[in-house]
């Protein structure tokens, strides 16, 4: 049994050793693929990290419409409460609020002005990436003032969102494109290893080797290519967040990243690594040759 | 023994694409131990014939069974088991010019699942048997023609099979070589094995005084029986 394992792995290396190019080309564009998807996965992940932790700081107002009575003050407030992504609600009273506004202007420029604010609510997210539902649920509500309605900063969540769907048009685009890179450089890779291997199957199929025994060998192949460049992606991703740490860490006060998680990285793209390579190389044995 | 033909062609067609006939209705026994030659034009269908019965063809209608087993219930994947049954001598020989003549059965050995340990017992017997021992460590392009052809029988000896095809054997030899090639099959049909030659070399065949099956346009035209020695 160990024989016929040693055998076989000894065919699958002689098939790599006769390609170096083609072995070369197959591993890197699998790493900068994986590499690519392990950097947007993981860039992904801390900004949800991020969006987490800036909620606290995000808040956003709510004005009623004016003239409007306690009752309804505390109703809607209630109604605010409930809209699930709120953490909490303050109701700002109008008097106090104008209280505050006439004490930043002169007395001259605010006195026999009747108090022009209405009602309002501050409210606290609980989850940064519901604002936008929250809003339009709070809009929705009656006694709001249909023209201020609600007010929020949205320039720090826009941003994140617009970096996440760069990252999403990057893992799409460009990753779909070194997918496909890849896959087509593993299945060259596998076909050049059958051309090259072709006297050693007609041999094998002559003294009757199993069709297994000629095939396995160039799904090892496969499975090598894809597991190397796994391992490499992990090893560009841990030295893409150093880098970026260290620059980070000389300009601003700021905190470090979490560790990478560096094994959990590595058993991760590799076996996705592993699993593209036997499917790659499987279509590769299944074309037939043309003659 | 049974008196069941070791080889069995009935009324066997094989057409390749473009109506080009291989085979036109060939029926034929061979029986265990015979030395047989397959004689003919170019384009007779000989090749075709050999191919059948080592299953790289089809055939297209008609029965063709080996010891009782129907050769065209083989697929692909269990195949290999027909062909352990035989030992195949290509025309081109099929040798693997980077590995020397002990690696080269060596290889085949390790290919069917023998063990090194199996190896390095039996390549010396097997280069032995077919005289090529002296040469164990060239390369083939190193070897003369005949010496090629030996190493190519060695080879299709490794399943120890009942049946050795070749064909061709002596298509690219001169005279000496011819000679030292046939005596060497007709060594191992002496020792029990069934041979079946496909050759245009008629002096050799009518030297050698065994059965002839003659084709001609994928039919049998003629089947001589064999003189003896
Ligand atoms: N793969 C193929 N496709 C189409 N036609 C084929 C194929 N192989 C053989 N033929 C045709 O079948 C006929 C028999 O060919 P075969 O190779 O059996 O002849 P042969 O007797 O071995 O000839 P030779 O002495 O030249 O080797 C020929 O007409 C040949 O052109
Ligand atoms: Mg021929």
């Amino acid at each position: 049994m160990l024989d016929r394992i040693s055998f076989i792995i000894g065919e699958a290396f002689e098939a790599i050793r006769r390609n170096l190019t083609m072995t070369y080309a197959a591993i890197a564009t699998v790493a900068l693929t994986l590499f690519l998807f392990g950097g947007v996965g993981y860039s992904y992940f801390h900004l949800n990290k991020l969006s987490e932790s800036l909620t606290g700081k995000f808040e956003m107002r709510a004005y009623m419409v004016d003239g409007a009575k306690i009752p309804q003050v505390q109703a809607t407030a209630k109604a605010i409460r409930e809209i699930p992504g709120v953490a909490v609600v303050n109701w700002i009273p109008k008097d106090r609020a104008w209280e505050r506004e006439k004490a930043k202007y002169k007395p001259e420029v605010t006195d026999g002005i009747e108090n022009p604010l209405p009602e309002a609510f501050k409210i606290i997210l609980s989850d940064l990436k519901k604002a936008d539902s929250v809003a339009a649920s709070v809009r929705a509500l009656p006694n709001l003032d249909p023209e201020r309605g609600v007010e929020y900063l949205r320039d720090e969540q826009r941003l994140l969102e617009q970096t996440r769907s760069f990252l999403n048009w990057l893992a799409t685009g460009l990753g779909g494109l070194l997918l496909l890179t890849s896959g087509i450089l593993i299945y060259n890779a596998i076909r050049l290893a059958v051309f090259s291997r072709r006297r050693e199957a007609r041999v094998m199929m002559l003294v009757g080797a199993s069709r297994f025994s000629v095939r396995v060998p160039y799904l090892i192949e496969g499975f090598i290519y894809g597991t190397i460049g796994g391992a490499l992606a992990t090893g560009m991703l841990y030295a893409a967040q150093r880098a970026i740490e260290s620059r980070l860490l000389d300009q601003t006060a700021f905190a470090g990243l979490p560790p990478f998680p560096i094994w959990l990285g590595l058993a991760l793209l590799s076996s996705v690594g592993a699993v593209y390579g036997l499917v790659c190389s499987y279509i590769a044995i299944l074309v037939p040759m043309k003659p | 023994m049974t008196d069941r033909p070791y080889v069995e062609f009935r009324d066997v067609h094989v057409s390749y694409p473009g109506q080009v006939q291989g085979l036109d209705g060939v029926t034929l026994q061979i029986a265990r131990g015979e030395f047989v030659f397959i004689v003919g034009r170019t384009g007779a269908g000989k090749s075709t014939l050999i191919k059948v019965l080592t299953r790289e063809v089809r055939h297209t209608s008609g029965e063709v069974r080996i010891d009782g087993q129907e050769v065209g219930d083989y697929n692909d994947r269990t195949v290999f088991r027909l062909r352990r049954q035989m030992g195949i001598v290509p025309q081109d020989f099929a040798l693997l010019p980077n590995k020397r003549v002990w690696e080269n059965v060596a290889y085949a050995m390790r290919a069917v699942g023998h063990t090194k340990r199996e190896v390095r017992r039996e390549v010396p017997a097997i280069l032995e048997q077919v005289q090529i021992a002296h040469r164990a460590d060239a390369l083939p392009h190193q070897l003369s023609g005949g010496e090629q052809q030996r190493v190519a029988i060695g080879r299709a000896l490794i399943n120890k099979p009942p049946l050795l095809i070749a064909d061709e054997p002596t298509g690219n030899l001169d005279p000496d070589h011819s000679a030292e090639v046939m005596d060497l099959l007709v060594k191992l049909n002496v020792e029990g094995m069934t041979v079946l030659i496909a050759s245009h070399d008629m002096p050799v065949v009518e030297r050698y005084g065994r059965r002839v099956i003659r084709l001609d346009h994928g039919k049998i035209v003629e089947d001589s029986l064999a003189r003896p020695d």
